[in-house]
């Protein structure tokens, strides 16, 4: 059974969102403030965590940071609706996706299941028969094992970042959309104002630098797309 | 922002215009008051016409015409003229000169001067006395005396008096200084030559060069506090916060500094009134929140339940609670958004950004609504324009109104988009072939919760935020946004957008 962490200092909406992903088949923890949070997870082996941005004690980017130094735990940010800065921030500190408060308690189950499909099976059914390593310039994705290596050293990226990496790999030297990224990679449909992907994308940069001749790796398309350069 | 002087002008020209009016009235007044004699030597041009003159008055027939020899004619009848109308030129009477130089009305020289018109005569005898016993008038003692020393005729004014002479006749064998007096009527226009010509000028000149500058300083000293002050309202009206401008007013001790410390403490009592009411709309925004989102699971709870349990549907219920929720989420959103743009403290920065780009991204996400209304979109705009700005801020304004319009277009109609850049602002005009606004009512439709009565009546779901939020989304970067009714038949609404490139 898929064990999550929800940190809220809500107390009655964790308690109705326990409920709620319990009859979804998820064992839910609950965590009110941030220092909780982090022992929590400490002590278990969560499979994913639910982290509200106001939380007492620690908010919710200082529980972030903390974690990312020591874990991949994959994180889903709840934010203000409409408040861009709040999830930019969270995705760049390495939340893998983000869904707005008050949320669709159907929507909420439909992103952790989609973080948690990239987790347990990076893979879709069709993609099953891809090479296990994928090889692009010094750049090498094993997606069986879920490395990354450029060259010989070992980059370390969150399983949405080692998602999107892979679709654009997959098809290197060829644009794909920010909707197509979304989809295959989130689970979900581009929103507007959704910077997801490029938060992602800039992250994803900054972590395998510039190719090495000098250029981007990942090229902006105008109008909203990725494109990875090939190198041979 | 433009900069009007039209009170300064006011004032400083009142001023100025009193100071020399009362100084010109000053010298005219004295001048007919001190019955200042002027006299001036008569130009040696006149002096054949003041030989000729004296000829004729020399000949017995001049006076003879008359019963009393010695007593000049009396000249009411202002057509006849005692020295040219008394028959055709004879041998004695010698033709007369061209007449330009007798014309009674037109110079006879540059100088100004006419020939007197003579209705009264003074016969002085070589002592200097009038041989009828006539009084003398003082100007006239002046003429002879002046005609003593430089041996030329005159002429002098006093009041409304001209005096000339002497015209030197022989008669029965005496010498005769002849003068004549006649009122003159037109000697106002004289006058004022006169008078022009005896003002002192240098004082005139230190006069006007004076009162120049003193009403200069005064305009200044009375309208630049109330320019100020206009600059103040006006900065406050649009930011909300006490300007930096009225500070130096605060200091003087007159009506103005009560004005601008009455300004200031009104100014800071709406300023805390307006920002203690933006942070209640924002944390009641954020407070309502959290019962929203409970309720908002809870629905999901029920929906889970009643999967499991299909025995009572409430189903329809339940998606009618659950689309409420996401409208009041929606109207706490917008809300926020408000309260945000209202907060000037939070500076957002700006970047560069293709405005074209963000049109399209805008018009893909509005499309959807726009299908299902069978409505399309026909767009003109060029192929970049570059635009400084706050790119979500602008996508919200140019959403809201896209919006809007998609909302009340008909079905199967089209909105037009248009983007062109006109050298100092770049232009967005949405037009649809909706209802269009009442004219009356047509710029409140940017106040918040503004509906016009046909869309309370349909029962909208509209938030009646959207073009408040395009307000002042456009406010926020120095632009401007109004609606007007389109002109072109089949059109309804048409909302305008003036964006400087650099805000």
């Amino acid at each position: 059974m898929t064990h999550l962490l929800i940190a809220d200092d809500d107390i009655e909406l964790c308690d109705l969102l326990q409920d709620y992903l319990q009859r979804e088949g998820f064992r839910v923890d609950l965590a009110h403030d941030g220092q909780a949070a982090i022992q929590n997870i400490l002590n278990h082996n969560y499979q994913l965590l639910i982290l509200d941005v106001m939380l007492p004690q620690k908010n919710g980017f200082d529980v972030l940071r903390e974690l990312r130094q020591q874990t991949d735990l994959p994180v889903l940010m709840l934010t203000a609706r409409g408040d861009q800065i709040d999830r930019i921030v969270g995705l760049e500190m390495g939340a893998d996706d983000y869904i707005p408060k008050p949320c669709d308690p159907r929507e909420l189950v439909a992103r952790i299941r989609a973080v948690l499909r990239r987790i347990r099976v990076p893979l879709g059914d069709s993609e099953r028969t891809a090479p296990k390593t994928i090889r692009i310039g010094d750049i090498a994705l094993n997606t069986l094992t879920l490395d990354l290596f450029k060259g010989d050293k070992r980059v370390e990226v969150t399983a949405t970042e080692f998602s999107i990496l892979h679709q654009l790999l997959m098809r290197a030297g060829q644009p794909i959309s920010k909707e197509d990224l979304t989809q295959r990679c989130l689970g979900r449909r581009l929103m507007p104002y959704d910077r997801s992907i490029d938060v992602h994308i800039s992250n994803l940069r900054k972590k395998l630098g510039p190719a090495s001749d000098g250029q981007d790796r990942i090229r902006s398309i105008r109008g909203g797309g990725y494109q990875y350069i090939a190198i041979d | 922002m433009k900069l009007r002087f039209i009170l300064f002008w006011k004032i400083f020209l009142w001023l100025w215009l009193t100071l020399i009016l009362f100084i010109a009235v000053h010298f005219i007044l004295t001048s007919y008051a001190q019955d200042q004699i002027h006299i001036e030597a008569v130009p040696d041009a006149a002096l054949p016409a003041f030989k000729f003159i004296a000829k004729r008055l020399e000949n017995p027939r001049f006076f003879g015409a008359h019963p009393d020899e010695h007593r000049p004619p009396s000249f009411d009848d202002e057509e006849f003229d005692p020295l040219f109308d008394f028959g055709p030129p004879n041998e004695e009477f010698p033709p007369l000169p061209p007449p330009e130089a007798f014309s009674r009305n037109k110079p006879v020289n540059e100088s100004g001067f006419n020939p007197p018109f003579l209705p009264d005569f003074f016969f002085l005898d070589k002592q200097g006395k009038e041989i009828h016993g006539k009084s003398l008038d003082q100007a006239l003692v002046l003429l002879h005396n002046q005609y003593l020393t430089d041996q030329r005729p005159h002429i002098a004014y006093k009041q409304e008096n001209l005096f000339t002479g002497p015209f030197i006749i022989n008669q029965d064998g005496e010498t005769r200084y002849v003068y004549s007096q006649r009122r003159l009527s037109n000697l106002g226009e004289e006058r004022l030559k006169i008078i022009w010509s005896q003002a002192p000028k240098q004082l005139l000149l230190s006069a006007v060069l004076i009162t120049f500058p003193l009403c200069f300083a005064l305009a200044w000293y009375l309208s630049s506090p109330i320019r100020r002050l206009q600059k103040a309202t006006h900065e406050f009206s649009l930011i909300q916060k006490v300007p930096e401008q009225i500070k130096p007013l605060l200091k003087r001790g007159d009506e103005f500094g009560d004005l601008a410390r009455d300004f200031k403490s009104m100014a800071d009592q709406i300023q805390t009134v307006l920002e203690g009411q933006k942070r209640l709309l924002s944390d009641v925004s954020h407070e309502l929140r959290s019962p929203l989102a409970r309720l908002r699971i809870a629905l999901g709870l029920v929906e889970q339940k009643t999967e499991d349990n299909p025995v009572f549907t409430y189903q329809r219920e339940v998606d009618q609670m659950v689309r409420e929720c996401e409208r009041m989420d929606s109207l706490i959103e917008q809300l926020l958004n408000i309260a945000r743009m209202d907060d000037i403290s939070s500076n957002i920065e700006t970047t560069e950004f293709d405005l074209c780009e963000l049109l399209l991204e805008i018009k893909k996400d509005v499309l959807l609504e726009a299908e299902q209304k069978h409505v399309t979109f026909c767009a003109a705009m060029p192929d970049q324009q570059i635009i400084n700005g706050v790119p979500i801020l602008l996508r919200s304004a140019v959403e809201n109104v896209l919006r809007n319009a998609v909302y009340y277009a008909p079905p199967n109609s089209k909105i037009k988009i248009q983007l062109s850049n006109n050298e100092n602002f770049i232009a967005l005009t949405i037009t649809d072939q909706g209802p269009g606004v009442d004219e009356a009512h047509i710029n409140k439709i940017f106040e918040p919760f503004y509906r016009p009565q046909y869309a309370r009546e349909r029962h909208s779901g509209g938030s009646g935020l959207g073009l408040a939020i395009a307000k002042r989304a456009i406010d926020y970067h120095n632009g401007r946004i109004w609606a007007e009714n389109a002109q072109d038949s089949g059109s309804g609404l048409q909302v305008n957008i003036r964006l400087p490139e650099l805000p």
